[in-house]
């Protein structure tokens, strides 16, 4: 027993007790929150914010930084949707195309940080105005809606009675979290973001590895972007506006250093599932909607201090009386 | 402070933009329009403040717009009422409020800026929303929209104030103690505070003072558009930041001069301006202006990179030169 005690308590970080905890208020205080039903409601939620935060966890390991996801995401589902309506084109590769898009658009950021030299604030942020400028302007700041709706099952499809976006998250999940702990490549995205110039003297070719990690992130969030496409089935470019500090926050959140070399997608992954616990909850509990924001920020910073100071002074006494 | 070739550089680049939009964009020279250009980048220069003053320490305030959104509509209830003074002071002590918390939590208890000044957008966006519940609150008396709305000689007010609020702060960074030991907790926090400097109260101060600011651009927009209401700056903290990086503040911290953001100001104003006098959609801005970011920090960054190459390879052949000689 005290075996398996010592098993859990390390899982227990400070941001999975919240959630926990939430999740136990929610159930009291609502009568729908702990349902089955309710559960794939908010997997489905979260599944956005899950993909694109796990590309922006890689970035942030690096100790860089990337604002241009929101606005590539929008840029991904308007090129994909007007692909399909005004072109006629099949919507797998409509798909392929507007991931190809926010991939190049996080080339271009890694290029412009990693061999210019510039802080990744500025090239990322310069990207998010052009790729809303660009998303505006393919859409004519209309919304794009009447394309072929073969795309939705990516978000409304079940499988053996699960949601679809939780094979997909659970699939991405696992290779980047293997990655990153048993390849050579992931170990090295750490050690860059330890200590960039002890990276560079042990061989580590820093500034291919870097641009490659801005381009993963634009891949990821064009993979969130055919996502909240599939969800919405409707392209604008404003619409995912605001993923850029949502997905910051939840890899923060979650336990995953700013300043770099510290953490991983599983924390990651905690953080967007107490951000989404949370926002349903309030949902559900009927909290009005302007309150909800008031509620979230203060969620964001007890998640925080929880994980930097542990709420735990007690399971810590237990493991340190073991050891 | 000097001049330096960093800042001609700006002040030539952004002559040149102003010239480039006088000839090749019809209507852009008459006076309506650059007295509108005018006023519209001191706004944005008096926005950019909070968020460059933070940056300034290595940090980032995310809530300037939430802050300015909260006070002005707590001020606009006051001076709806006829307490034009009284409500000024509400909402700039508000905005101090707001500031000072933050600036607690990131020095005392050492939230990354990032989640506090985020987290203190919902809070303080979430308050605002439930204070005026959606609703705007206008209907001012002239004392108060005196301050958006009027002229001195030719100039907009607004132009006069944030000319001032700029002026201002130039001092106080260049001037005072409190001044430089931004600089040098910017430049490098652990190192002032182990030459026993007060990073803590630095910190706390910087924030207290960007909460203020943003109170106080907050009140000269409800002025000027005769109307308060919770949704006041949503773009703020973006719009501060592209500002701010024009400008020449640094993200790292420790360097880049305040006067900077009427550069910054002037070239976002001219960005949004030449779009709508070519009758382009108005979003081809945002592309523009994304733009051009990228492009004078890299032409700045370039330069400077060889400036520091130039330098250094003086250096060398000056010693060698002294050593030298058979």
């Amino acid at each position: 027993m005290a075996r398996l005690v010592s098993r859990i308590t390390p899982l227990l970080s400070g941001p999975v007790v919240i959630t926990l905890v939430m999740i136990a208020l929610f159930s009291l205080l609502s009568e729908g929150f702990f349902s089955p039903s309710n559960a794939v409601n908010i997997i489905r939620q979260a599944s956005v914010l899950a993909l694109v935060s796990f590309g922006q966890t890689f970035v942030i390991l690096l100790a860089g930084i990337d604002l241009s996801v929101g606005a590539v995401m929008g840029l991904t589902s308007c090129v994909t949707a007007q692909l399909m309506l005004a072109g006629h084109v099949h919507p797998a590769v409509a798909a392929l195309f507007g991931i190809a898009t926010a991939a190049v658009c996080g080339l271009l950021n890694g290029m412009v940080h990693s061999f210019l030299g510039l802080n990744p604030f500025v090239p990322t942020f310069g990207m998010w105005g052009m790729a809303l400028g660009a998303a505006l302007i393919i859409t004519e700041e209309r919304v794009i809606t009447g394309f072929p709706s073969s795309l939705r099952f990516l978000h409304d499809g079940e499988f053996l009675g699960l949601p679809a976006p939780l094979f997909l998250v659970a699939a991405v999940f696992l290779l980047l979290h293997l990655f990153l702990r048993a390849t050579p490549a992931g170990v090295a995205t750490y050690a860059i973001g330890g200590n960039e110039a002890a990276a560079r003297l042990s061989g580590i070719r820093v500034r291919l590895h870097k641009t490659a990690i801005y381009a993963f992130s634009g891949f990821m969030a064009g993979i969130a972007g055919i996502l909240f496409l599939a969800r919405s089935n409707a392209a604008q470019a404003i619409d995912t506006i605001g993923y850029e500090f949502d997905s910051i926050a939840a890899v923060v959140v979650g336990g995953t250093s700013l300043m770099g070399g510290k953490g991983g997608v599983a924390q990651t992954l905690v953080g967007v599932a107490l951000i989404a616990t949370l926002r349903n909850g309030l949902n559900m509990v009927g909290v009005n909607l302007y309150l909800q924001l008031v509620f979230i920020g203060l969620g964001l910073i007890l998640a925080y201090v929880s994980e930097s100071r542990s709420l735990l002074p007690f399971l810590r006494l237990r493991r340190a009386k073991e050891a | 402070m000097t001049l330096s070739s960093r800042a001609l550089y700006r002040v030539a680049a952004v002559t040149a933009i102003l010239a480039a939009a006088w000839i090749f964009v019809p209507r852009f020279g008459t006076e309506s329009n650059l007295i509108n250009l005018l006023r519209q980048a001191f706004l944005l220069a008096l926005v950019a403040t909070g968020v460059s003053l933070t940056m300034l320490v290595a940090g980032l305030d995310l809530s300037i717009g939430a802050v300015a959104a909260l006070s002005s509509c707590l001020a606009a209830t006051v001076i709806v009422q006829g307490h034009v003074a009284l409500g000024v002071l509400v909402g700039l002590a508000v905005g101090a409020l707001g500031g000072l918390l933050n600036g607690v939590m990131i020095a005392k208890l050492k939230l990354p800026f990032f989640i506090m000044t985020f987290s203190m957008m919902f809070i303080v966006r979430g308050l605002a929303l439930t204070y005026t519940q959606g609703t705007s609150i206008h209907g001012f008396p002239q004392s108060f929209t005196w301050l958006g709305k009027s002229f001195v000689g030719p100039v907009p007010m607004p132009v006069v104030l944030g000319g001032a609020v700029l002026g201002l702060l130039y001092l106080v960074l260049t001037k005072t103690t409190f001044g430089r030991i931004t600089y040098a907790v910017g430049a490098n926090a652990e190192a002032a505070r182990f030459s026993g400097l007060a990073a803590d109260r630095n910190l706390i101060r910087v924030y207290a003072l960007s909460g203020l600011l943003a109170s106080l651009s907050g009140l000269i927009y409800i002025a000027r558009l005769n109307a308060a209401d919770a949704d006041l700056g949503m773009m703020w903290p973006l719009e501060g930041i592209a500002v701010a990086v024009i400008g020449g503040i640094a993200f790292s911290g420790g360097e880049g001069n305040i006067l900077g953001l009427i550069l910054g100001g002037i070239v976002m104003a001219v960005v949004g301006n030449c779009v709508n006098l070519l009758g382009l959609p108005a979003r081809f801005q945002d592309f523009f202006i994304g733009f051009v970011i990228i492009l004078v920090v890299l032409v700045d960054h370039l330069t400077q990179k060889r400036g520091k190459v130039a330098k250094s390879l003086a250096v060398h052949s000056h010693s060698v030169a002294k050593e030298g000689g058979p």
